[in-house]
């Protein structure tokens, strides 16, 4: 049977665009990533835009409630990035410290004995 | 017999004639259409996210233009189609399909309220319904190019694949946050399995 060549055209053209949508699908992780990251790019220009303004108030109910949403947009920005919502990287950790590591200076001490 | 025969046939082959084939196919959409006011009513109450209702309706609008196609293609016509005509709808199905499908990818994650933006489950089902329908168009295509004049089997095989791709994407939209719960289930014990 004779089919017309613009079925064959249009049949090619469907299968290639079917296999970007099946790259798509594969790679649906890559545009989660990209809205996260238009996401994040988003709140950052607002908590400085908000910064500034909260700057630029004298102390005092209207600063109180621009600092409130600063930390409000903090807390999101913490959890769009996937860093917990009260992060203490920069808190000392007590359990840091081992407690059977000999300290540098009993070590020279010793070698001063050897 | 025969009668039988034609009947169970006519669920599968689509012509004129056999009318089964479309009242499967407007039960379908007539179910996605109450889904879409379902699902519109359930964000209305805020119990649905945006993204849910989007991927319902932008399914049924899709749906329901490939619908169109399709009673266009048997009864639009009053002069009967040449096979080139009647093949030339098919490529148009499935191109809606992908194009449904890559909107919703494309979409979706921008609409998304939740600080990951991922996807929902329910979504990436009816994602997989779309690429699975797409496949199964062309599938049908390539094989009236193969052998023209043997059709049944190709025909029984894929309006058995859109049936039960339909039935499972109208599972999905009337129940999308069980569909999300089940497979995040399933997903996480093949994880498990695999740790």
């Amino acid at each position: 049977m004779d089919f017309s060549p613009i079925i064959y055209v249009k049949c090619a053209l469907a299968a290639f665009t079917w296999l970007v949508f099946f790259l798509l699908v594969i790679k649906r992780k890559n545009i989660e990533r990209l809205a996260q990251s238009i996401h994040i790019q988003r709140l950052t220009v607002e908590l400085l835009n908000t910064e500034l303004q909260m700057k630029l108030h004298p102390v005092g109910p209207e600063r109180m409630a621009l600092f409130e949403k600063c930390d409000a947009i903090k807390s999101e920005l913490r959890t769009s990035s996937g860093l917990p919502s009260h992060c203490t990287s920069n808190t000392p950790n007590e359990n840091s410290t081992p407690e059977n590591v000999v300290s540098l200076h009993a070590k020279r001490l010793n070698k001063r004995v050897v | 017999m025969e009668f039988t025969v034609d009947y169970v046939l006519s669920y599968f082959i689509p012509s004129v004639e056999l009318k089964s084939y479309f009242i499967i196919l407007f039960t379908a959409s007539t179910a996605m259409l109450a889904a879409s006011i379902l699902t519109a009513y359930r964000y209305l109450k805020g119990n649905l996210p945006l993204t849910t209702l989007f991927c319902t309706l932008f399914i049924t609008l899709s749906y329901m233009a490939t619908d169109y196609l399709i009673t266009y293609m048997f009864f639009g016509n009053t002069e009967e189609l040449t096979i080139n005509e009647q093949l030339g709808f098919y490529p148009l199905y499935s191109f809606f399909d992908i194009f449904t499908g890559i909107a919703l990818l494309l979409i979706t994650p921008f609409l998304s309220s939740e600080p990951t933006k991922r996807i929902p489950s329910s979504t990436l089902v009816a994602v997989g319904v779309l690429l699975v329908n797409a496949v199964a168009h062309l599938g049908y295509l390539f094989n009236a190019f193969v052998s023209p004049y043997d059709i049944t089997i190709a025909s029984i095989m894929y309006i058995g694949t859109i049936n039960i791709t339909d039935f499972i994407l109208i599972l999905t939209l009337f129940f999308p946050v069980t569909t999300n719960r089940v497979v995040d289930t399933l997903l996480e014990k093949r994880e498990l399995a695999y740790s």
